[in-house]
């Protein structure tokens, strides 16, 4: 060992990274690989990712996407398709190598506070920690390893900047270091947190009485910049993407869900053996109340943080880790804010410093040495070799959806996925039957129903689509395809009068949706309503598009088509919902109506806005 | 106070500039609106000239029928615009590039003259007061909120007088200085007073040779634009000229008369209005003109430390005044600097007792009771943005039936043209044409715009409401047997669109 120096041991854990993922070249694309990279144009050519630089994540599919932008992710992708022809080994080969670079980059980060071997363990439990497979082993964990790659060489150079001897190479490694910030920051948007990694770098690695706020400064500025263009880019779809879990919670159920999950953080990290590919209900079940498992989740949060501040003077490696740890793993921590996700094992890729550091530390510290370096290569071991036995899960999406079900049972997308596999398959009874499953196991995501609903509907099992549109109705009364749905599955039980009531129902609550006066038009077109009912609803529609010459068009025919007294059934109704239309385009027709209403005797007068829901 | 405290405090001051620029960069991020580009006229200006550069089709107004030259707009800050255009070329999304431009050009000037301001030889405090109120007040915030140039304006003309206001004069810093401020004039043709104000200043210090760089460099920068004003300056349609056509040609329009009025002293009014509660006009005067009188006294004061900044501040402000139709931002934006030279001013009265202690106490009485309740709520209700989202609001009506119910080849005339070119892609006029007439404007009679509209080819005319300014023309248009418009759709208090048919 008095032979090994930080850039060897670097080196010997970057191997040990090779070695652990040598069978990763065998995994094809799961799950999101699909979506992101093998179905996604822009990840297919270097220039079509330039043409999308400014584009989501996820690929806009009929109007939907998630609130992610990662161009540098996506241009990585477009490299290696072009280099491959899109082979998924290819990329797969190339995360391994991303991984290795990153455990390099760790060796180096921590070798000022630990000695040679210390480096190296560090390095070699950040190699091949098991909760690192599913970054790695899955092509789309890439953006945690170029996200950990960016800040970690930033740190490097921000220390190269700081304890430089003239202002110019000062200057240029800050420059670098500002281009490795945004590197992080365009991988994925955990980068944001590189402002306070840096800081914790400077506060942990002193020695330098340069002061270094004007740099912090540039790279919060730097921060802002990229959220305000995330902002343009992306941030329509930030609501939507919450995760399913803590959906409609109020903060307070947020964090009483949440605080146990630190506690399975601190698990995952520390003894990683159990793992999933997906923490949804019930493998982490959503909770409303503070029970005795969040205060012990607090607690163990609150004890770790002040270990790291403690740390800082005797222990500077274990600070640097457990704070870095905890400042990457906070954007999806859902303390602050409600992320996308509760938990997932790649979210952790840049906390697992924690651990790594802290071995690092005990192994640099000299007691008991040799028991230290014997429990240490056992430890070592053990999660070798689970990492190499849990790359295989990640082979394919089939793959990683049958056996998700079988090792998680509890967890209800996981039968989500199998329903949608078996759809696929052609077994539209037993996807049903796994739909269901997961409604039973989590009843609180509206979405399942969609599935499940539309199924049954597809397979005529109209009760069961009626059953599950009823069920999930009050978590998402203003869901314009909810509404949808459960108007549909009335409409296929013979119930129109039910089915029409909920359409109306969904054009008011939803003022502003086109699904909705879709839903309604058709369905009255289906009806074989009244000519001026179903011009109405044209109207409608055109109204919701913003196409007001045809919207005023539609208002002066159906003024001319109002009919006898014996077809206004929902007359009142149709005239009140399109007051605000009627009014600003067409005001003669509220006046035609009110004549209309009172020769019928119809109730309502059209006199005060909201009289009609009481009339109709 | 301890050692800790005096090294806090000497490390704050020491950053002093950067942390001011991050604060105004964060909080221009912060104030930027969700309004359409193009509520204010000029913003939407802007960004289709930055369109024009960025497409090769030169610096031309091709929102416009027949794409005429642009001669209105000098053209650095649409030619930045261009390169981040060039970067992020789909609209309007890359609007939140501009924005982080403009919010860097502001933050910019916040460190430019927080440096400068070092020079002024006044209290810290004054600094850690003024500066921050200066940069976040309102109206400033509304300007950032938009595509206007006035950020990169104020960032060029504070590093111009960074460079000029050295104790040591060099030929390298005058010609700096000269450089940045013909830089400023080619963002904002009122420039051309910051070259002037810093020549001036070297020629009163007795730098000949240094004055003279500054206004030969000042000028050369300039000498491309005016090229093309030379050679371009002619080809607007006369009935276009009060907008688009050359300073000289509002000149011309406006006539001696509009001069001969002299220098406008309302021109310091946006800031006693901002600063001053609403009271009867007698108390209102007097409080305005002593606020004047102690920005000038604060100025007089740092005049001997920084005369290129002193004297072109009055110069720029000469010219504003001088000029028949400045609007309120071209104060607005120096703010900043009026801020600092008013706590100047107030500082150095109050340290001399007496009676002048007594009149300082009242006006901040009123500062307080006028400034801060306006400044706390816009900021707490995000009221600076209010009137560009205002304005914007008939538009997300009229801008997607343009958009999905007007053929590709459609050419309508509307208020804030370049706003419905960005958003439908139709070419796009002005259905209220006028003229500079003295200190006012003078419409075009309805037959004169009618006979515009049509030899443009205008298919299609827009209103914005009923109150708009081309109502008139509207009105007449649907009258009569053979009415030139045909309603297609008309909002009710709101906006409305009309197909036009001129007779062939």
């Amino acid at each position: 060992m008095s032979q090994l120096t930080a850039g060897r041991a670097a080196a010997i854990a970057a191997v040990a990274a090779c070695i652990v993922y040598a069978n990763a070249y065998r995994n094809g694309w799961a799950l999101d690989d699909s979506g992101v990279i093998r179905d996604n144009s822009s990840a297919h050519s270097i220039a079509a990712a330039w043409e999308g630089r400014f584009s989501t994540y996820w690929p806009v599919v009929q109007g939907v996407s998630a609130g992610l932008y990662r161009p540098v992710t996506i241009m990585s992708y477009a490299i290696d398709w072009s280099l491959s022809g899109g082979k998924p080994w290819w990329f797969h080969v190339n995360n391994v190598l991303l991984h290795a670079l990153a455990t390099v980059l760790v060796v180096l980060v921590v070798a000022p506070w630990l000695t040679p071997g210390g480096a190296l363990a560090a390095g070699l439990m950040f190699a091949v920690h098991p909760v690192h497979v599913e970054a790695v082993s899955n092509v789309v964990g890439r953006a945690e390893i170029l996200v950990a790659i960016g800040l970690l060489g930033a740190v490097l150079t921000f220390r190269r900047s700081r304890f430089a001897p003239t202002a110019r190479s000062r200057a240029s490694w800050f420059a670098v270091t500002l281009g490795l910030v945004l590197l992080a920051l365009l991988s994925k948007e955990h980068g944001a947190v590189a402002v306070v990694v840096l800081a914790l770098d400077a506060y942990v690695l002193r020695g330098s009485t340069r002061p270094v706020v004007r740099q912090l400064l540039a790279v919060a500025g730097v921060t802002i910049a990229f959220f305000a263009v995330w902002e343009m880019v992306a941030g329509v779809w930030v609501r939507p993407s919450t995760a399913v879990t803590v959906r409609y919670l109020p903060p307070e159920g947020r964090l009483a869900t949440m605080f146990p999950v630190y506690l399975e953080v601190v698990r995952l990290l520390a003894w990683p053996l159990d793992l999933a590919h997906d923490y949804n209900p019930q493998v982490i079940p959503r909770r409303t109340e503070l029970g005795a498992v969040a205060l012990l989740g607090l607690a163990t949060s609150g004890a770790l943080l002040s270990l790291a501040v403690a740390a800082v003077r005797r222990a500077p490696a274990v600070a640097f880790g457990i704070l870095v740890g905890v400042a990457s793993y906070a954007p999806t921590s859902n303390l602050f804010f409600a992320a996308g996700t509760i938990l997932g094992e790649r979210t952790l890729y840049l906390a697992v410093l924690a651990p790594a550091c802290a071995l690092g530390w005990i192994v640099s510290s000299g007691r008991s040495r040799k028991l230290v370096l014997v429990a240490s290569g056992v430890l070592l071991a053990v999660y070798s070799v689970r990492t190499f036995t849990r790359t295989p899960f990640w082979e394919s999406g089939q793959n990683v959806t049958i056996e998700g079900v079988l090792q998680h049972p509890e967890n209800f997308r996981a039968h989500v996925a199998l329903g949608r596999l078996l759809v696929y398959a052609g077994d539209s009874a037993r996807g049903l039957a796994e739909y269901l499953v997961a409604g039973a196991l989590f009843d609180q995501d509206p979405f399942t129903a969609m599935w499940s609903g539309g199924l049954a509907l597809e397979m005529g099992r109209a009760e069961v689509a009626l059953a599950e549109a009823k069920r999930v109705r009050p978590l998402a009364p203003n869901h314009s395809a909810i509404n949808g749905l459960l108007a549909g599955a009335y409409r296929a039980t013979g119930q129109w009068d039910s089915a029409l009531s909920v359409a109306r129902e969904g054009t008011e609550r939803a003022p502003g949706s086109r699904t909705a006066a879709v839903v309604y038009a058709t369905l009255l077109e289906a009806w074989d309503a009244p000519d001026w009912q179903r011009t109405l609803a044209e109207a409608r529609l055109s109204w919701r598009k913003g196409q007001l010459v045809r919207a005023s068009e539609k208002l002066r025919m159906a003024e001319a088509l109002i009919g006898p007294a014996e077809e206004l059934q929902g007359f009142c109704w149709e005239i009140g919902n399109l007051r605000p239309a009627i009014e600003a385009l067409h005001p003669q027709l509220l006046h035609r109506a009110r004549e209309v209403a009172r020769a019928a005797e119809l109730g309502c007068t059209f006199e005060q806005p909201g009289d009609t829901a009481r009339s109709s | 106070m301890s050692a800790g405290q005096v090294n806090w405090r000497e490390h704050a001051w020491r950053l002093w500039p950067e942390i001011l620029a991050f604060v105004v960069f964060a909080a221009a991020i912060w104030a930027q609106t969700g309004a359409r580009v193009g509520v204010f006229f000029d913003d939407g200006i802007y960004v289709v000239l930055a369109k024009a550069l960025a497409s090769g089709e030169g610096y031309h107004n091709i929102h416009l029928p027949g794409a005429p030259p642009a001669v209105h707009y000098p053209f650095l800050y649409p030619a930045a615009l261009s390169l981040l255009w060039q970067v992020w070329p789909s609209f309007p999304s890359n609007v939140a590039l501009f924005g982080i431009f403009d919010s860097a050009a502001l933050a910019l000037a916040a460190w430019a003259i927080a440096r400068h301001a070092r020079r002024w030889q006044i209290p810290r405090a004054v600094h850690f007061v003024a500066l921050p109120a200066g940069f976040l007040a309102f109206p400033l915030l509304t300007i950032v909120g938009v595509r206007f140039s006035e950020p990169m304006f104020l960032a060029l003309t504070a590093l111009a007088v960074l460079a000029a206001d050295r104790e040591q004069v060099t030929y390298r810093g005058a010609a700096l200085a000269g450089v940045l401020a013909g830089l400023a004039a080619l963002t904002r043709t009122a420039g051309v007073a910051i070259i002037g104000g810093i020549a001036l200043a070297y020629w009163l210090r007795r730098r000949r040779g240094a004055a003279a760089l500054v206004a030969g460099a000042g000028v050369l920068m300039v000498l491309p634009w005016i090229a093309w004003l030379v050679a371009r300056g002619n080809a607007i349609d006369p009935l276009l000229a009060a907008n688009y056509g050359t300073y000289l040609a509002e000149a011309r329009q406006a006539g001696a008369a509009g001069f001969l009025a002299g220098v406008n002293p309302g021109v310091f009014a946006p800031l006693a209005r901002l600063s001053l509660p609403a009271v009867p006009g007698w108390l209102w005067y007097p409080m305005a003109v002593t606020l004047v009188g102690i920005v000038v006294w604060g100025a007089v004061l740092v005049a001997r430390r920084v005369p290129a900044c002193v004297i072109s501040l009055g110069c720029y402000l000469l010219l504003v005044g001088l000029w028949p139709f400045a609007p309120d931002r071209f104060v607005w934006i120096l703010l900043p600097w009026l801020a600092l030279l008013a706590l100047v001013g107030g500082v150095d009265a109050w340290r001399r007792g007496g009676a002048a202690q007594g009149v300082i106490a009242v006006l901040a009485v009123a500062v307080s009771a006028g400034y801060l309740p306006r400044e706390a709520i816009s900021l707490g209700t995000r009221g600076f943005a209010r009137t560009a989202e205002r304005i914007s609001l008939p538009f997300d009506l009229l801008v997607p039936s343009i958009a999905q119910e007007t053929p590709d080849d459609a050419v309508v005339a509307v208020a804030d043209e370049a706003l419905v070119y960005l958003y439908t892609g139709r070419k796009a006029t002005p259905n209220h044409l006028f003229r500079w007439e003295r200190r006012g404007t003078e419409a075009y009679s309805t037959d004169v715009t009618m006979s515009y509209l049509c030899a443009s080819g205008v298919t299609h005319v827009a209103l914005t409401g009923p109150n708009a300014p081309a109502a008139p023309l509207v009105n007449q248009g649907i009258r009569g047997p053979d009415p030139l418009l045909t309603r297609l759709f008309r909002v009710t208090d709101g906006p409305a669109l009309y197909r036009l048919t001129c007779p062939s």
